[in-house]
């Protein structure tokens, strides 16, 4: 039972045997499972009701469990709202989202950490403000550079790059990769050099293993956030054929597919990000951690 | 003697070229950030501001008009209403959605059993993506047999109620929505901090014979104000901005009830086509959101010099 005992906290292990705060410490624990149930129950009753013919979501009195749980009724909704192309669709935006966020902002923290070329404390603070301004006013302007963009006058709508590329544009990750180079230390660089390490190869023996951590954790941000991006594909995406699985949802709702359908579909835009959080909890978890701390 | 010198020269020569080498190299690599900043946030932002001062016929100036669009905007009749309706977003969301994340850290961080289960269960529906749960919600809401809260009512003979339809109601429910999302990914920062309080402060404060809300009040929230202030601040101006709760549960409606700035700036600019008008609301939006960041770090400071 050693495991469970009280180590740390505003009770104390003591003070847990007289009534009082027994009674405020299993009080605690009511409000977390009310909390708990709020948190799941949402989700859970939209699948159960997904399943649901139409006439039974609206029968009094209402139903919890749906009279039968057809598996065949979750392929038929699949492949009748063509939600394979949806999926792929989301996918291309994660895949990029995740490529640019990692590769570009890890390569400007990098440049800001340890290789510091002059001007450096400059472009720093301009990076920390622009994190801390509101992103208002910045909407519009940005469209019309989706429309003609300076210099090149490249139209980007209808593709997944301006979602991209302002995954990119990343102040926060930036200042993540940042604070994690800082803490790997010059000298393990300098000894692999002086073993006869060239740049590439302390890049790739040295740097990129030790930010695995870091890397893991801009990179499923990114993804979940991308997953999830329904705003700018809303506006940029125009061909019904492109449309990513976000913005596919708040066309169903405004095109008044029948309720079990809806519900069903936001299941499967939820399904993904499920799984990439039970693979990842780990790092999840732990990484909003690391970040709680520094930033 | 000669051949020392022409040495340090030498030397010299190298470090300078090994530094214009490391400038060089060093700003090739940060080119694709520094290009995406500012195209997509430096180069936008300001031009809004600029292009707010013009008359434009779609994305094209065509002649300066000064503070016209800003004329136009704050004698528009839902001008004020729009603008009070983004301050009870932000009153709803710091009275529900500020203490909430606060409580459930505290509790988290008391509970021994079980800790790792419900830690992970707080943290759920932070994964669901944000349209998905603005959607979840609207259907619980859904204003007849068919929402889950009406449902509920029904089990006791209880007429379908309207709630998001309600203009007394909507703006709540929606804050309601999203302290439903963001909450648990919130709770688990706030948690990070306080296991790094030093477990000493609450002995000490049991042998002073501190009850249990005076332990709370004196040593965990003191502990973590940096972390409160800055949670304060955020969220302020993050539902100062909300757009995309009301786009997708109520399109702002009913009756303009539930429109927000940053709502009513998408629709004048995409699907009124009033450019100058949309700009001028942005950037109204925007100094407003600058002068209560300069605001919070100036109470930073303060807070600072006291401790």
């Amino acid at each position: 039972m050693a495991k469970y005992e009280k180590k740390v906290g505003i009770i104390s292990a003591v003070e847990l045997k007289k009534p009082k705060y027994k009674a405020i410490y299993w009080s605690m624990y009511a409000f977390l499972i009310l909390c708990v149930f709020v948190n799941l129950f949402p989700t859970i009753w939209i699948m159960l009701s997904g399943f649901k013919e139409v006439k039974e979501i609206y029968s009094v009195p209402p139903t919890l469990f749906p009279s039968e749980m057809s598996f065949s009724k979750l392929f038929e909704v699949w492949s009748q709202l063509k939600l394979g192309r949806n999926y792929l669709n989301s996918l291309f935006i994660v895949l990029g989202d995740v490529a640019f966020a990692i590769v570009v902002n890890a390569l400007g923290g990098y440049v800001i950490s340890k290789i510091k070329p002059k001007g450096t404390q400059l472009v720093f603070a301009i990076v920390v403000w622009t994190m801390l301004m509101p992103s208002a006013g910045r909407t519009v302007p940005i469209y019309m550079q989706i429309v003609d963009f300076p210099l090149i006058h490249v139209n980007m709508t209808n593709t997944y790059l301006p979602m991209w590329l302002m995954a990119g544009a990343n102040c926060f990750n930036l200042l993540m990769f940042k604070n994690f180079f800082d803490s790997i230390s010059i000298s393990l660089v300098e000894a692999a050099k002086i073993d006869g390490a060239t740049d590439i190869g302390v890049f790739w023996k040295i740097l990129l293993p030790l930010s695995v951590p870091i890397i893991t954790y801009v990179g499923i941000n990114a993804a979940q956030g991308a997953w999830g991006a329904f705003f700018w594909p809303n506006i940029v995406i125009e061909d019904q054929n492109m449309i990513p699985m976000a913005t596919k949802l708040y066309k169903m709702k405004s095109e008044a597919y029948t309720l079990d359908k809806q519900f069903l579909a936001l299941i499967f835009s939820i399904i993904p990000s499920l799984l990439v959080f039970m693979i990842f909890q780990k790092q999840i978890m732990g990484g909003i951690n690391v970040g709680g701390v520094k930033g | 003697m000669e051949n020392k010198t022409t040495n340090i020269a030498a030397k010299a020569k190298t470090t300078r070229l090994h530094s214009i080498k490391k400038n060089v190299f060093g700003w090739i690599l940060f080119a694709p950030f520094a290009l995406l900043l500012y195209f997509f946030i430096l180069r936008p932002q300001v031009i809004g501001i600029i292009y707010s001062l013009f008359d434009l016929v779609g994305f094209t100036p065509t002649s300066f008009v000064g503070f016209d669009n800003y004329v136009n905007v704050f004698t528009n009749s839902d001008f004020l209403k729009i603008l009070t309706n983004t301050l009870k977003y932000v009153f709803w969301s710091l009275l529900i959605g500020y203490p909430l994340p606060v409580i459930m850290a505290i509790m988290l961080n008391e509970i021994v059993r079980g800790q790792s289960f419900f830690r992970v269960s707080v943290y759920i529906p932070t994964i669901v993506p944000t349209i998905a749960a603005s959607l979840i919600w609207f259907f619980m809401y859904y204003p007849d047999q068919a929402g889950l809260l009406n449902a509920f009512l029904s089990l006791f003979g209880v007429e379908p109620f309207t709630w998001l339809q309600n203009e007394n109601y909507t703006i709540l429910l929606i804050v309601i929505s999203c302290t439903w999302k963001g909450a648990g990914g919130t709770t688990i920062l706030f948690l990070a901090s306080l296991t790094s309080i030093n477990q000493e402060l609450y002995e000490a404060a049991i042998v002073d014979g501190a009850g249990f809300l005076a332990r709370v009040k004196n040593i965990t929230l003191p502990q973590i104000s940096s972390m409160l202030v800055l949670g304060f601040v955020q969220q302020v101006i993050s539902v100062f901005q909300i757009i995309e709760q009301p786009m997708t549960m109520t399109g702002g409606g009913p009756d303009g009830a539930s429109m927000s700035m940053a709502y009513w700036a998408y629709k004048e600019g995409f699907e009124g086509f009033r450019i100058g008008n949309s700009l001028a609301i942005s950037t109204i939006t925007f100094t407003i959101l600058i002068l209560m960041t300069l605001f919070y770090f100036k109470l930073n400071k303060k807070l600072e010099e006291n401790v």
